[in-house]
């Protein structure tokens, strides 16, 4: 790699007046979570791993348990993850799962 | 070397950083920010920031998109300084995006293959990038030179 380097760190901006109209920005970005920031992208991000997992999971064991199916998907979603998310992705994985069934008894 | 990126405003763990886009509409705050999704994964969000809130689907039209998409690239290349085993996962929030990201992997395919190891999703699954295929998303890590 031989990019330069053409930053200055939080503890430096903080310091620095001509970043002023920034401090409070900066101070708020440093406790803040990416979920919080970026709420749809990280839904598209959960939705496109999980589809994945799914997908490789339906392709190595397609007649699991529709309840190890959700246990599997859901397993790595962050520990703070809100009530709304985890009803929103277990939907999305039954009905993932269920599109994924449906396309294989069709294709038999 | 990237050419002529704004000077950005780094966090202490490299996982978010900051830098104004200055053009035809005044100076326009920018947040970077990378999210870890377990192992080695993480996925990296951008957007305007106004009053302390991100808009990732704003269209600021300030005339500094070249400069904009430089400073992107080279806030990149400090993060996988910090996280040189990270997989990124690059994903467009809408269809525009998705267009515009797509471009840019076409375009500038040769130069970030000099450092990167580039997978592209089609149909929810990774594949070695091709510049002539059109993806879902983009996964980039760094390659180790010896």
């Amino acid at each position: 790699m031989k990019q330069q380097k053409k930053s200055l760190s939080f503890d430096d901006a903080l310091q620095d007046s001509a970043y002023e109209h920034l401090w409070d920005t900066l101070r708020y970005l440093e406790t803040a979570k990416f979920a919080d920031l970026f709420p749809e992208k990280h839904l598209l991000t959960l939705k496109s791993l999980t589809a994945q997992k799914l997908k490789a999971l339906h392709r190595e064991s397609p007649f699991s348990p529709l309840k190890d199916v959700v246990t599997h998907a859901l397993e790595n979603l962050p520990d703070d993850t809100s009530a709304a998310l985890v009803l929103e992705m277990t939907r999305f994985t039954i009905e993932k799962w269920e599109s994924m069934t449906e396309k294989a008894v069709t294709a038999a | 070397m990237i050419d002529n990126p704004y000077i950005f405003l780094s966090s202490r763990k490299s996982t978010w950083f900051v830098f104004e886009s200055e053009g035809m509409i005044g100076k326009i705050p920018k947040l970077v920010t990378f999210e870890h999704y377990g192992e080695n994964r993480w996925n990296v969000g951008f957007g305007d920031l106004k009053r302390g809130i991100a808009n990732d689907s704003a269209i600021s039209n300030n005339g500094d998109v070249s400069r904009v998409l430089n400073t992107i690239a080279q806030i990149i290349y400090e993060f996988f300084s910090e996280h040189p085993d990270s997989i990124l996962q690059i994903k467009p929030i809408d269809e525009k995006r998705k267009k515009l990201y797509n471009l840019i992997f076409q375009r500038h395919f040769d130069s970030i293959r000099t450092d990167f190891q580039i997978k592209g999703l089609r149909e929810e699954a990774f594949e070695a990038y091709s510049p002539d295929e059109f993806y879902d998303s983009f996964e980039i890590s760094l390659i180790f030179k010896t």
